[in-house]
């Protein structure tokens, strides 16, 4: 649900503050609102509000407080120390008393103090600010706008099996709509000629599971995150006692899917330098153990190597989607203003941001060699990076490249994400 | 694993294209669905499923349709059929077969082994059509897979991480997250492998009713995606009879080159089970 959140300014006794789609009022004193407001900072918007609130405030120290989870069915709202929340419903008003409630069809929840008029004009879609009260208001059906249907089409219900044409729309049935597409008429379109996925590791489409075509001990048909890009690793006078890689004739499994289901602008490998191990992996050369099989990297002659870059880890987004570092990643409404992304040197990821709280271009997920990076890029609502020894969000400074570590928490409109680097990686 | 929104009847859809909306159906997890009247011009006897998207730009419409012809045009009597595809306003929709018996995750009645079984084989096998058109679908899940009145299954449409979707790099919807293979996620190719993990997840999903990694607790999609890279895949073998875990075992293989090669492989495997 898309709601609008409008604060009651009045004499800003409380504190209002909304994060995606966490809206909490603090009427306790600085430490209990400071509390809340970290915790709201730090729990994104997918968090189980209503269970870790409860839990935090059974001692009562966080003082009078309401919070709300804005959910895609309705709202979860929380009163303590007796807050005055009324919501108004389809069905009348209810004023809620203490505890947690799902409340389903409400059209608005109000907390207004005295008569202080509220301005629709304030709303706030992120951030903390000195309020009285405030009236969160559920926007009607916003997230899909279909306009009405066209005046000659009034909703009628005609049952596709009866075959007399409709009087009314007299140009209508014959034809497909000049705006539609048939899926089942291949002509003129110029679809590329479909050929077989490569088998794991096989010898040509094999009938049956052909499994231990290669040496149990020596995984270099690489499961792992070694991207296939070039055809063979560099030579090298390095000892690689590893049968070499299939011969380019069949590639192996994770060779990259036709362009039919891969991503639309494919990003372009990264060439680094790095070490490679014994068994002839490529590795960040300051690894102390080979990030794909885990053999000790001091077996290697420790001259540096310039090949492709293993993807650096994943950006996993608290909306549940993920971005694999493989190139540098660019956030944004519209991240094809992004001269990186324009020349191809960095994928952009379009965030859809009916808050306006995503700047065009707004962050960047930056791989430094073998570094990951976040970089903001004058947003004007910020990007944040949290942290742990100060336990809050650092808004960071435009333009400055911020090295991020294993579970680095980023938070930038609405959105907060998590850095993993590969599980294989860790030495 | 019902993670996703549903379809609210607030929206005030009457037409799309020359379509006739009947209501809002259930949401399969990367968009809207909605039954529909078809034009007389298919000359089609029963409603059909419309599914619609986010998307503008003419561009991305071309690459919309393309996309979808690119899989309707593979040859499978197991993949969902798709009719047409339209624009409107700033959504994408396309039409497809109605399947009067819901989805492997939620069958309008209950399913028998045998039946569950023989789903994910047919899926299986139109896993194996893609693939043999080049095509990883990459979305594989219960919810995917169609059943049909008649109980045969088809396979469900690519997911919106690959259709018109723009520059996203990948996309992990909830639903989607317990069956994919966590190579993908850190940076993999999507290939035959993956796929035939996700028919592995399934099958251990529909054999137990647990995903294969166990405790997934799909409230929080950030914990999950942490949690499936975290935690590697694991077989409940008390839960299954030996031969059902040893084809899953397989299939969720760490390494690729032990997974059954082919999904028509898997679909070998499976009803071997089938007639134990």
């Amino acid at each position: 649900m898309e709601c609008t959140l409008i604060p009651q300014l009045g004499s800003g006794r409380g504190r209002l503050v909304r994060v995606g789609t966490t809206v909490l009022y603090s009427a306790g004193d600085d430490a209990a609102a400071s509390a809340l407001i970290g915790w709201c900072r730090l729990a994104g918007p997918t968090a189980d509000v209503m269970g870790e609130l409860t839990r935090l405030s059974s001692g009562g120290s966080l003082g009078p407080f309401c919070a709300v989870a804005i959910g895609d069915h309705g709202l979860d709202v929380l009163v303590q120390g007796g807050v005055p929340v009324v919501a108004h419903t389809a069905s009348g008003r209810q004023v809620l008393a203490d505890g947690a409630v799902h409340l389903h069809d409400v059209t608005s929840l109000d907390l207004i103090i005295g008569d202080a008029a509220i301005d629709p004009l304030l709303a706030l879609n992120d951030g903390v600010v000195a309020a009285d009260g405030f009236s969160l208001r559920v926007k009607a059906a916003a997230s899909f706008p279909w306009g009405p249907a066209p005046s000659d089409a009034q909703p009628v219900m005609t049952p596709a099996a009866v075959a007399q044409p409709a009087p009314e729309p007299a140009q209508a049935p014959a034809a497909m709509p000049a705006a539609m597409v048939s899926l089942t008429d291949m002509a003129g379109e110029d679809l590329p000629v479909a050929s077989p996925l490569p088998v794991a590791a096989a010898p040509a489409p094999a009938p049956a599971p052909a499994p231990a075509q290669a040496p149990a001990q020596a995984p270099a048909v690489a499961p792992a995150p070694a991207p296939m890009a070039t055809p063979d690793p560099t030579p090298m006078a390095t000892p690689m006692p590893t049968p070499a890689p299939q011969p380019a004739a069949a590639p192996p499994a994770s060779a990259p899917v036709p362009a039919a289901t891969g991503p639309v602008s494919g990003p372009t490998p990264v060439q680094v330098k790095g070490l490679v191990c014994a068994r002839g992996h490529f590795n960040d050369p300051r690894t102390r153990f080979c990030a794909v099989c885990g053999i000790a990297m001091h077996q290697t002659s420790f001259i540096l190597t310039e090949d492709t870059r293993p993807p650096l880890g994943v950006l996993v987004m608290s909306d549940g989607t993920y971005h694999t570092l493989i190139t540098s990643l660019v956030f944004g409404r519209d991240p094809d203003d992004d001269p990186e992304v324009r020349e191809g040197r960095a994928q952009g990821v379009t965030l859809i941001d009916p808050g306006n709280t995503i700047s065009r271009v707004h962050a960047e997920i930056r791989g430094v060699d073998w570094d990951v990076h976040i970089v903001d890029h004058g947003s004007t609502n910020g990007t944040f990076l949290w942290s742990n020894d100060r336990q809050q969000w650092d808004r960071l400074a435009p333009e400055q490249s911020v090295p991020l570590t294993p579970g680095s928490h980023v938070s930038f409109g609405r959105l907060t994400a998590t850095f993993e680097s590969s599980a294989r990686q860790k030495s | 694993m019902s993670a996703e929104p549903h379809a609210t009847a607030s929206d005030e859809i009457t037409q799309l294209g020359d379509y006739t909306i009947v209501g809002p159906l259930n949401d399969g997890g990367h968009g809207r669905f909605f039954r529909a009247t078809p034009p007389a011009r298919l000359g089609l006897d029963d409603d059909v499923v419309i599914k619609v998207v986010a998307g503008t730009s003419e561009a991305g419409f071309r690459r919309f349709t393309r996309e979808l012809k690119l899989f309707a045009r593979v040859n499978s009597p197991h993949l969902v059929t798709l009719y047409d595809a339209g624009q409107h306003e700033d959504h994408f929709f396309y039409s497809m077969e109605y399947c009067a018996g819901g989805t492997l995750e939620s069958p309008t009645e209950p399913l028998t082994k045998a039946a569950k079984l023989r789903a994910v084989a047919d899926a299986s096998r139109a896993v194996h059509a893609l693939h043999e058109s080049g095509i990883a679908h990459r979305d594989l899940r219960p919810g995917n897979i169609l059943l049909r009145s008649g109980g045969s299954a088809c396979l469900g449409d690519l997911g919106l991480a690959q259709l018109g979707s723009g520059s996203v790099t990948s996309m992990a919807p909830m639903a989607s997250i317990g069956f994919v293979d966590p190579k993908l996620i850190m940076g993999d190719s999507a290939s035959r492998a993956s796929d035939i993990y996700s028919l592995g997840a399934i099958l251990h999903w529909v054999l137990t009713g647990q995903t294969v990694h166990a405790g997934l607790d799909g409230s929080d999609p950030m914990m999950a995606v942490r949690s499936v890279l975290r935690n590697p895949a694991r077989v409940q073998r008390t839960l299954l009879t030996p031969a059902e875990a040893d084809l899953i075992d397989t299939c969720i293989a760490d390494d690729i080159t032990a997974r059954p090669a082919t999904a028509l492989d898997v679909v070998t495997l499976i009803e071997s089970l089938e007639t134990d």
